[in-house]
């Protein structure tokens, strides 16, 4: 690794993190969607610095059209973090399980002495994912509203690839995750703008 | 695609969706594969395997019967969306959730399949809306339940197939089948990860709860079958059969003491639905062929009361063009409607002479010796069956008129019909299940504990 690599790697180290937290603590739609471009410039420079150009490139690329499309849904529905945060219901009992025993397996199996040994992770870069990963999921522990849960998810699965991209560099599973990720700003987009031709029937709750 | 471009046309589009699903399932289970064939006069030939992306979908002998399950019984809840008034783009996007689904169960190495499930997911969010349209709480709780859900398997995944894991290395086997069973886990809806079923019984159509829940249910369970016939390991650890016995057992206590909670049509429906899928883990949980069986077949009696529950449901309330007068507590109801969505939702309880109850009862000759297991069987049915009961004797007055459309009717009778045929001779829906279990050499382990 060369000093301008080291450079790179370690600013993308800190990037992805810092962006992750500030998407859980800003109140503005474009500041919003400009912290989640954040965290994939992060990841990407990360794995530039690890001499991976082409993925890291790819992984740009996925975050700017998701960038795009979800502004694209927020414009049209004028959706704000603010608005949500300030009113925003918190989760129910049984939710609020789930996401404290999916954040307690992942931290339980990164922290096991035995798959750190196995999978030969830096350190830093572990730390920055599972940051990066975690504020992720704390910002879908505050929200149930589709907006910030996407941002929110958007910012776990990068965490998630910046440390599984070293596990599984296959190109096909890149294009699929790649996949995952501009399906649910496309699906997010489409969901917060008005809708148009859903059917008829309100006769549920009976 | 016709679907889609015709959705402005509920009718069309729904029988488009259902008669595609039903088309892809016979194509699946019935088409020559590597040899040509005539098809209105032109040559066709089509190759068991296409790569993409650098990775194989194969259609196999192993996995044809799964594929084509998956599409008859998705066709079955898309041809009846336009009698239950659904949400006109479940025709076009339920047949696309089903291709992913069969991807799902195509792709080699099967590692990748939580990736087809989890986009299956994604594109779920799109039906599971409110009556006008915007996302409530069932979108985001699936979007993030199914793709948390891939994450746990992929890197389960990662540490089977390059980590090495073997029954020998006991820690890395330990985690690999902790994350591994916390993926599908979330996959076939066990508690705490149903919270989008309830939601989506709340706010969504019924017809798009069912044909989610069930679609999904039965991905998750040839995902745990595919598991248990890759990997030799998982079949030599009794921990793994504790695992699915403990998740059933928690599906049905919770869900039938929930369903006792509650009084509200679609989330008793939507509680039925996790008890019968516990019973159906159970019924893995014997690690025995004829488990497997009994699995496949209650996966195909769930969608057929599902479906008849979901038309019956939205069928109910009659009409009347003029607003509902205060002081009628409860408005007339459709009885045909009424009887379509009691027999579905009985048949999901398990009730004798219903489509359900054969899965139970063998489920109960399988599990003899577990006093446990059979209590919690018989809890389960006696809970969801008085829930519906009670729930049903809270309908209205039944209405002389208007009556309904003779295509709904039609599909009413049939639809109930069905129900109690299935229950009278529940024979060959199991054979059939049995039979395709045999012959399912690479989804059946070889070997069982």
């Amino acid at each position: 690794m060369t000093t301008l690599d080291a450079w790179v790697y370690a600013a993308g180290l800190f990037l992805a993190p810092i962006c992750a937290a500030g998407l859980v603590l800003t109140n503005g739609r474009w500041v919003a969607l400009g912290m989640l471009q954040g965290v994939f410039a992060g990841a990407a420079l990360v794995l530039l610095g690890s001499g991976q150009p082409r993925i890291a490139a790819a992984l740009f690329l996925t975050g700017a059209l998701c960038c795009m499309v979800l502004a694209v849904g927020f414009r049209r529905s004028e959706w704000s973090p603010r608005t949500f945060r300030e009113g925003s219901i918190p989760g129910g009992r049984g939710f609020r399980l789930a996401a404290v025993l999916l954040v307690g397996t992942a931290a339980w199996g990164i922290s096991t002495p035995a798959a750190a040994a196995s999978i030969h992770v830096p350190p830093a870069r572990l730390t920055a994912a599972a940051i990066a990963f975690a504020m992720g999921l704390l910002q879908l522990g505050l929200s149930q509203e589709q907006g910030a849960v996407t941002l929110g998810l958007l910012a776990a699965l990068v965490g998630f690839e910046m440390l599984y991209v070293l596990l599984e560099p296959s190109l096909a599973l890149r294009a699929v995750l790649a996949a995952i990720m501009l399906g649910t700003a496309f699906v997010t987009s489409v969901l917060l703008e008005t809708p148009q031709d859903v059917g008829t029937g309100d006769r549920r709750l009976r | 695609m016709a679907g889609f471009i015709l959705r402005g046309r509920a009718a069309t589009a729904s029988w488009i969706a259902g008669v595609g699903a039903v088309l892809l399932g016979a194509v699946a289970l019935g088409v020559v594969l590597g040899e040509p064939f005539q098809v209105l006069g032109f040559g066709v030939k089509l190759e068991p395997g296409w790569s993409v992306l650098g990775r194989s979908l194969v259609l196999s002998p192993a996995n044809r019967v799964s594929i084509g399950f998956v599409f008859i019984t998705g066709a079955l809840p898309l041809a009846g969306s336009y009698a239950a008034d659904a949400p006109r783009r479940l025709g076009s996007i339920g047949l696309l959730i089903l291709v992913l689904l069969a991807a799902a169960l195509m792709v080699q190495p099967f590692v990748f399949s939580p990736t087809f499930i989890a986009a299956a997911a994604i594109l779920g969010c799109l039906v599971v809306v409110r009556p006008d349209g915007r996302p409530g709480r069932a979108a985001p709780r699936l979007l993030v339940a199914y793709v948390l859900g891939m994450m746990a398997i992929l890197s389960a995944g990662w540490l089977i197939e390059v980590g090495g894991v073997t029954a020998s290395t006991e820690s890395p086997a330990r985690t690999a089948s902790l994350l591994l069973g916390l993926g599908i886990a979330i996959i076939v809806v066990t508690p705490p990860f149903h919270t989008w079923l309830t939601a989506s019984a709340n706010e969504s159509h019924p017809m798009a709860l069912v044909f989610l829940a069930t679609a999904l249910q039965s991905a998750g369970l040839f995902l745990l079958l595919n598991s248990l016939a890759s990997y030799s390991w998982m079949r030599a650890e009794p921990l793994v059969f504790s695992f699915l016995r403990g998740a059933g057992l928690l599906m049905i206590a919770l869900g039938g003491v929930w369903c006792l909670a509650e009084r509200r049509g679609p989330r008793i429906v939507a509680y039925g639905l996790l008890v019968d899928f516990g019973v159906s883990l159970l019924a893995v949980a014997s690690a025995t062929p004829g488990g497997y069986g009994i699995a496949l077949g209650m996966a195909g009696a769930r969608a057929v009361g599902a479906v008849v529950w979901g038309i019956g449901f939205s069928n109910l309330p009659v009409a009347t063009g003029s607003e509902s007068d205060p002081a009628q507590a409860m408005a007339p109801i459709h009885p045909m409607a009424a009887a379509a969505a009691l027999a579905g939702a009985l048949s999901l309880a398990g009730l004798p002479l219903t489509a359900g109850f054969a899965g139970r009862w063998m489920t109960l000759a399988t599990v003899q010796g577990d006093r446990v297991a059979s209590l919690a069987i018989i809890f389960g049915v006696v809970a969801v069956s008085y829930s519906v009961v009670r729930w049903a004797r809270g309908l209205g007055p039944p209405a002389e008129a208007p009556s309904l459309p003779g295509g709904r009717r039609v599909l009413l009778i049939g639809g109930t019909a069905s129900i109690i045929v299935l229950g009278v001779l529940p024979g060959w829906l199991y054979a059939w299940a049995l039979s395709a279990v045999a012959g399912l050499a690479g989804i059946v382990p070889p070997t069982p504990p």
